[in-house]
Order: structure tokens, then sequence, then C-alpha cells
């Protein structure tokens, strides 16, 4: 298979690694930049070992540099309503307002992480990656992301229950 | 007021709604399709445009009409055009409908093919059926360096007389009156270049003494295909020429890239000298270079007979 088809199978994830862990950066430069490195790379790869968490990984190195690079510190938001995908549920206007001020509230909170926290959930949860995964493409021992997603979480707690007790609804 | 069951949630709730949260988060959208360059694409033609900086043979060589595949069969390629602007500097988007944007390396595999002599070093260009290395008995000008339009990276020097015979396209030039002839012709894996010097008819352009460069080649230009890298000061007008869609590029030198119906690239990495005015007829493109305003350049198009 030629390196392009190779790498655009896993493109889509690839960018949106890129875009979890460097919300204001160019995702699709940094995967660009990202498939030219593993291209040069490739001889350092283990014959017989998973791609996708290898290359996942050059992504994820590429899109944090550029974020520390930048200096930038931007956020995730949510999809606009327009961009929701076909298969999402239709909820009634009502419900749909619950359901999105519960994920903004909880998507502050992330938010408000630091990248090392971050950093872990989002390859944990929002790429629903597995721990050895999230272990490879972090670069981080397993034993590292388990006490480091633990903490993250103890912490995303802690955010949300400042959010609350700021809000002027609490 | 806020739902206090959020802030009883156990941890495999909180898992489950970050689990939720991501499904919901915004995320880039990579347009797909043949021919779009999506980073994968992009990665690719940066890869192959490194490699061809240091290979004298590039890979996708194969790709154009060579010795090895005599040029007739070039016909069976279908050669589809890719216009990149390259910016010299940062590539920056203009935002243009249904053009998206490709970022390259600054600099030209020109640039960066000179020897350390300073001499100029491009790529080996394959000779077609019926060329030499060598100009003709006769011929008008020398070989190499000095012939106007050496150094451009037009390919191989040929007898102005003997470009019609060189390539299996009818060559044709403009007939206004005041260009002139042609001085010099070059041929590249199949794609001719025939050079003028400059004169009242042709104004200068960034090569001295170089007032026009027609390159005309077997390929089709495919709106579909292309697509751009531009910087602040180069831009893409769709023009008509002679009753034909074409681009105007000005501004910022470019690079042209063509993709074979594989998905391969060629890039065609020689030295642009002026704001450019491209247009395809059947399967033959053709290439304008000069220093005329864009209205002028058309006028000279649609002279060519």
């Amino acid at each position: 298979m030629a390196y392009e088809d190779l790498v655009r199978r896993h493109q889509a994830v690839a960018v949106r690694t890129a875009h979890l862990f460097a919300p204001d950066g160019d995702a699709e430069d940094a995967v660009q930049e990202a498939f030219v490195k593993a291209h040069a790379a490739l001889g350092r790869f283990r014959a017989g070992a998973p791609f996708r968490p290898w290359l996942l990984r050059i992504v994820a190195n590429e899109a944090r540099n550029r974020r520390r690079s930048a200096g930038r510190r931007a956020g995730l938001v949510l999809r606009s309503v327009e961009d929701r995908r076909p298969d999402d549920a239709a909820p009634s206007p009502e419900s749909a307002i619950l359901v999105d001020e519960r994920r903004l509230w909880l998507l502050a909170g992330v938010n408000a992480l630091r990248d090392e926290d971050r950093d872990v959930i989002a390859a944990r949860y929002f790429l629903d990656l597995s721990e050895a995964e999230t272990s490879e493409i972090l670069g981080l021992p397993r034993g590292t992301v388990k006490s480091r997603l633990s903490r993250g979480l103890v912490r995303l707690r802690e955010q949300l229950a400042a959010t609350d007790e700021g809000s002027p609804h609490g | 007021m806020v739902d206090r069951a959020r802030m009883s949630m156990t941890d495999p709730d909180l898992e489950g709604a970050l689990r939720d949260l991501g499904g919901s988060l915004a995320t880039p959208f990579i347009a797909g399709g043949a021919g779009v360059l999506d980073p994968a694409r992009r990665a690719r033609l940066r890869i192959e445009r490194g490699a061809a900086s240091v290979r004298r043979q590039p890979r996708w060589a194969g790709l154009v009409p060579s010795p090895r595949r005599p040029f007739g069969r070039g016909v069976g390629l279908g050669l589809v055009l890719l216009v990149v602007l390259a910016a010299v500097a940062g590539a920056i988007g203009l935002g243009l409908p249904g053009i998206r944007i490709l970022q390259v390396p600054s600099g030209s595999a020109v640039a960066t093919a000179v020897a350390p002599s300073g001499s100029p070093t491009f790529s080996a260009p394959s000779r077609s059926p019926g060329t030499s290395a060598s100009p003709a008995p006769g011929s008008p000008f020398p070989a190499g360096a000095g012939t106007l339009g050496g150094g451009l990276g037009l390919g191989d020097p040929i007898a102005v007389s003997g470009a019609s015979s060189a390539v299996d396209i009818p060559v044709l030039l403009p007939s206004a009156q005041g260009v002139g002839s042609p001085v010099s012709a070059w041929l590249l894996d199949g794609r001719l270049a025939l050079v003028w010097r400059v004169s009242s008819a042709l104004p200068a352009t960034r090569e001295p003494g170089v007032g026009l460069i027609l390159s005309e080649f077997r390929g089709s230009l495919e709106p579909g295909y292309f697509e751009k890298i531009i910087g602040p000061d180069t831009t893409v007008d769709p023009v008509t020429v002679d009753g034909v869609t074409g681009y105007w590029i000005s501004g910022a030198p470019h690079e042209i890239v063509f993709v074979g119906t594989d998905g391969q690239p060629v890039f065609d990495s020689r030295r642009i000298v002026g704001d450019t005015l491209i247009w395809a007829r059947g399967d033959v493109t053709y290439r304008l270079e000069s220093g005329l305003d864009r209205a002028a350049a058309i006028a000279l198009a649609e002279t060519l007979r």
C-alpha cells in the first residue's frame, strides 16, 4: 500500500488528535507535518507493532510542540447544531438545552485543566483510546497514565465544583 | 439552578459524560474525494519534493514521457494538471471558494539544486525521441549556459527549427505583430518551452533578456484538481482564452505539479520568470509567462496559430 493511502486511513483520527491536543493550532497542518516526519521515521517503526498508535504519537507530539511554541492556551468547543452528525438523536428543544448545558459545564472544567491533565483525559475519553494506546501516544508508562488519569479526574471534579460555587445559580 | 446531581456523579458517570462530551466536540472537517489535497496527499507531495531535490531521477519521472517510455505512450496517461502556487514566504490562504490550501516549504527545488560551484544542476532531463543533448548542426545557439533561458530548468536545448518535430503535439506560435520568433527551444520530459527575447512587444520579465516563455505539453487542465498554495502576493483568477477556461496567475512565483491518474505527483520545479497564463485546448496545455499584463497576455495567447 502506498504511504499516502496508508496514512489516509488514519487521517480523520489524526486530525482529531491534533485538534484535541492543540485546539488553537492548524490541525491539518500539524497532521501533514506529522505524516512527513512519520515517513522519515518509518525505519524506526517496529515491524508487527500497531501502526495507528505509533502514528498518533507523532501527531500528538507535533500538535503539543506547536502548542508549546505558540504559547497559546485555547479551549475545545462543542460542535454547532448545524454540524451535528445526521445520526445524532434529535432531542426536544428543552432537553437539548439541558444536555448542552451539562456538556458546556463539563467542557469548561476540562478546558480549565492543565495541559498535562487535559491531554490524558482527551486521549482516554475524547479519543476513546485504551490505556495502552493512551500510554503509547503520550509516551508515558502505563502506570503513569493510570495515576495521571486518576489525578486528572480529581482535578476535574475540583474545577467543576469551583464552577458551581462561582455560578450565580449555585 | 445547577443540577446538583452533577456534583454527585460517580467515576463511571463522569467517564461516561466525558465520552459523550468527546462525541460532541467540534473537529476540523477534512474534505475527501479524488484530487483533494488532504494532509495525506500534501505530506506525500512534500516527501516527493524533498526526494526530488536529492535524486537525479525521481521516482515519479516515469509518469511523463521519457526515452524508456516513448512520448506516444504519454497520450494514454491522462495527466491532469494541478497548479500549485508556492509562496516565497509562508503560505497563507485567501479563502477563495472551492480552493484549498496546501502548505509547502518556501524556496524552490531549483534553489536547492545549486551545486557548490554555483552552477545550477537541474535534475536529469529525459530526452524525447528525435532529440539530442547537443544542438542540431547549424543551431543558432550553443548548448547549456549562455543560451537564453538557460539556467531556468527548462530542460535540454534543442534547435528552434526542430521544435515541432521534437514533440508529438502541434506546436503553435503567437502570430501577433512584433513578437517575432523564439530564440531558443528546450525540451524536458516531453514538455516544450520556447523562449523569446525582450522586445518592444515583450516587456522584461524577472529573467534578464527573456521576454516570453511559451510552454506546450500534453496534459489537460482539470478545474476539479485546481488547488493552490498561495502567498499574500500571489493570485489566481479564472479567465477565458479563446473561448476556453484558463487561469491567470500573477504575483509571487509559483510551482506547477502534474498529477497522474494514479495520483503520483510530478513537480515541475523550474524557475518561474513572470506572470503566467495557463490554459488547455484538448489534451494540450499551454503556459505563457511574460511581463505582459493580463489582458495583453490573453490577447497574445489568442493569436497562437
